[in-house]
């Protein structure tokens, strides 16, 4: 049940790793606002996301949302397995 | 985070559902190919696949689907219940049932031979038979790209990701019933990050689903969400705008329970039968939140006592009245809440269905269960307690009661054998029956057994209730063959003492009202609290239970000085036996000038109890006795009075036992029939 952002401020990068769930929900929007909050947001590394669900989900869709409004994009790479399949079954477009 | 209660209102669901199942394959075996019984048995299983897919317990699915193919066949006509199927099916039951317990996929490896040995069974009767008539099969879920293309659009209350009801698994499970064409994501409703409740749920989803299931199977997937789910279908065939329209404008939350009103006419008739409500609302409570609420109101209970016994005191009429006041309400409180762990006997009933069915296989004998009464209530806790001493009875009735077919042709009775079990109130008591049709008790065997096994003395004068009581005797067995069922170690005198360890009381009866034997089991309505009737002996305060009490009467002096010299006394020409309770619990001090005879009743018997004073009657909340006194015959419990003081609870029945063992210990071989028994009764 563990899931950690490491938001690298130097990089902009999130990386995300274990679980993004339901269980890691708050923590993982708080560290998402602050990282949005810093200006210097630019990726989200999924390779470490060994489980994601509808919560977890909602998260990445709103970040590629600050991605729109933004000058920079967010971008969503390096999505692991199981990201893959949620995206896939939910037709929210996966990744080529 | 709810998921653990989801988890768990699941369990309790599947097994509802399970128990369901069962009574309804008993049910097809007498109506065979009911069609709506056929329907309700594949809704069973299908509602327990569907919630069971929702929280990813795989191997509960990969089983349940294989069972609900067969059973989709079975309603479709393709295939009939036989004996062998149904047989086979209520092992599916049984093993669906050990299954749904099993929280991870991964730790149900144990349970994998045998669920793989219950599908190769099964087998045959998912794919065509070999003389088959050109019937195509056809396996519901499996095959992609067919059947008609359902528009579901799926809003979800804010709260159903915190209730353990993600969508994913809601769209994954629609995925096994056809071929999901296109799932549409709606994010619209996404508030902005500084708003987000990251826990709430703010998508809604299209899906277009190619399926060949019906909009029930459909809607059952969805059951298990009750309101947490809006759901809209689009019927195949009509035009695609008038489910997106909505879907993609409209994102606030339905009103919960709108699923049904937004239904065209023409599906209500779909709709009702595919879910019937329940008439009655029901709502689940924790046990132990009731026996809490229990234990509190017994306090309560004793609180009052103590507030009337002040009030009484202080002489202040207001207080007193407000005391009354207070006291009726209590006891209010106490029946209603009693009430509230009160169950109808049927639910305990309808399990020997099954036992009786697999025990008169098991014995090739022919045998019916009949069920009366069942809508006879009792307290939960005991309920929980008389199956297993039930389940022996039954067995015992199958096993030893009903003869072999040959046997009962030769006498002439109908090859149908018929247990019967039966419940109705009695002064503050249930009493349940279990008979048998068959051939009854042979007396004196039973005396011979009991002679061999050295529980009476060869030329003891019994009488036939008596006799026959021999067999609740430990060590006691008349069977010359032990066969497979009963006659394993736990013998009737298990029996008798779970069913006094509920403070009630079993007896026989030969020939019994079926003309076989009758068990009769006598227990206590509630376990918590009794109305009582106090009384005093020297310094001491018992308690008996007020619906034992016959009358309370004063010993005249001349009674009192024939009394003091017998063991019984004569009451308006009923010979009554006598337990001094002063001299039985070897109360030292003075008898007191005037005595009082309290006269008991208790399992068709009656006997009188002399104390030194009656006090009235008292509303007891029974505290078990501590591990030290439980050696102690003939108390039940202790109470705590509202002055503080302790009294004990006589247990009557025992009293009872004891005097007549004494008396039959004085009366044999000497008088055998100089003294009344206590069971006697000259009028």
């Amino acid at each position: 049940m563990s899931s950690a952002l490491q938001f690298d401020a130097d990089t902009g990068c999130i990386t995300v790793a274990g679980e993004l769930t339901i269980y890691q929900a708050n923590a993982a929007a708080e560290s998402l606002r602050s990282a949005f909050a810093s200006g210097s947001l630019r990726r989200i590394d999924l390779a470490g996301v060994t489980e994601l669900d509808t919560a977890g989900l909602q998260l990445l869709l709103m970040a590629e949302r600050l991605s729109a409004h933004g000058e920079d994009p967010v971008e969503l790479v390096n999505h692991s397995q199981p990201v893959r399949e949620v995206l896939e079954v939910l037709g929210v477009g996966a990744p080529s | 985070m709810n998921i653990e209660l989801a988890l768990q209102t699941f369990l309790d669901e599947s097994r509802e559902l399970l128990s369901d199942m069962e009574q309804i394959l008993l049910d097809l075996e007498s109506q065979p190919g009911e069609s709506e019984l056929q329907n309700a048995l594949f809704r069973c299983v299908h509602t327990v696949k569907g919630s069971a897919g929702m929280f990813g317990l795989d191997h509960v699915v990969d089983f349940t689907h294989v069972v609900e193919n067969v059973l989709d066949r079975l309603r479709a006509g393709e295939i009939k219940l036989s004996k062998a199927l149904a047989n086979l099916l209520l092992r599916c039951r049984d093993h669906i049932s050990l299954l749904v317990e099993v929280p991870e996929p991964a730790e149900a490896v144990d349970l994998q031979p045998a669920g793989n040995a219950l599908l190769v069974e099964l087998e045959p009767f998912q794919s065509l038979p070999a003389s088959g008539n050109g019937q195509t099969p056809q396996p519901q879920n499996s095959e992609h790209g067919k059947g008609d293309l359902w528009r579901i659009g799926m809003r979800i209350q804010a709260d159903a990701l915190r209730h353990g009801m993600d969508p994913l698994g809601f769209i994954r499970f629609l995925g096994t019933l056809g071929e999901l064409v296109s799932v549409n994501t709606l994010d619209d409703g996404l508030p902005r990050l500084d708003q987000l409740d990251p826990e709430a749920c703010y998508l809604a989803f299209e899906i277009e689903l190619r399926t060949t299931a019906n909009r029930a199977a459909i809607e059952d997937v969805f059951e298990f969400a009750g309101d947490l789910y809006q759901l809209q279908l689009q019927e195949p065939g009509s035009a695609p705008e008038a489910v997106a329209a909505p879907a993609t404008t409209d994102m606030d939350i339905v009103e919960a329970g709108s699923r049904e009103g937004k239904m065209q006419p023409a599906d209500q008739a779909d709709a009702q039968r595919g879910r019937r409500r329940k008439p009655v609302q029901h709502f689940r409570v924790q046990a132990d939140k009731l026996d809490h609420l229990i234990n509190l109101v017994g306090e309560l209970v004793i609180a009052s006592a103590a507030v009337s016994l002040d009030a009484d005191r202080s002489g202040n009429s207001t207080a007193r009245e407000s005391a009354a006041n207070l006291n009726l309400l209590v006891e209010e409180i106490r029946d209603s809440s009693l009430d509230l762990r009160m169950v109808p006997i049927g639910e305990t009933f309808q399990k020997f269905q099954r036992v009786v069915r697999d025990v008169s296989s098991e014995l090739s004998k022919d045998i019916e269960l009949v069920i009366t009464g069942a809508d006879t209530e009792l307290d939960k806790t005991v309920v929980e307690k008389i199956g297993d001493p039930l389940t022996h009875l039954v067995r015992n009735a199958c096993d030893h009661g009903i003869e072999s077919p040959a046997e009962r042709s030769q006498k002439g009775k109908p090859a149908l054998g018929r247990v019967h079990l039966n419940a109705y109130h009695e002064s503050g008591a249930i009493v349940i029956e279990v008979s048998d049709d068959g051939s009854g008790l042979n007396r004196d065997r039973i005396i011979a057994k009991a002679v061999e096994r050295e529980l009476v003395r060869a030329d003891a004068e019994l009488s036939d209730r008596e006799a026959f009581n021999l067999i609740f005797e430990p060590g006691f067995s008349t069977v010359e063959q032990v066969t497979n069922l009963s006659g394993r170690g736990v013998g009737m005198d298990v029996v008798r003492r779970n069913i006094e360890a509920l403070r009630g009381a079993v007896e026989l009866v030969s020939p019994g009202v079926a003309g076989g034997t009758t068990f009769r089991i006598r227990l206590p309505l509630t376990l918590a609290i009794i109305d009582g009737f106090l009384a005093r002996v020297g310094e001491a305060t018992y308690v008996v239970p007020l619906e034992m009490v016959v009358e309370c009467t004063e010993l005249s002096a001349e009674q009192q000085a024939v009394s003091n010299e017998q063991h019984y006394i004569k009451l308006r020409h009923e010979v009554l036996p006598l337990i001094r309770l002063r001299e039985h619990f070897s109360h030292g001090g003075e008898r007191s000038r005037r005595q009082n005879i309290i006269v008991v009743r208790h399992g068709g018997q009656k006997a009188g109890l002399i104390v030194d004073e009656l006090l009235g009657e008292h509303q007891t909340v029974i505290k078990p006795l501590s591990g030290i006194f439980s050696h102690l015959k003939g108390l039940s419990g202790s109470t705590i009075l509202g002055s503080g003081q302790v009294a004990l609870i006589l247990d009557v029945p025992a009293l009872m036992h004891q005097v007549a063992q004494h008396e039959d210990v004085a009366n044999r071989g000497i008088h055998p029939n100089a003294r009344p028994r206590l069971s006697a009764s000259y009028s």
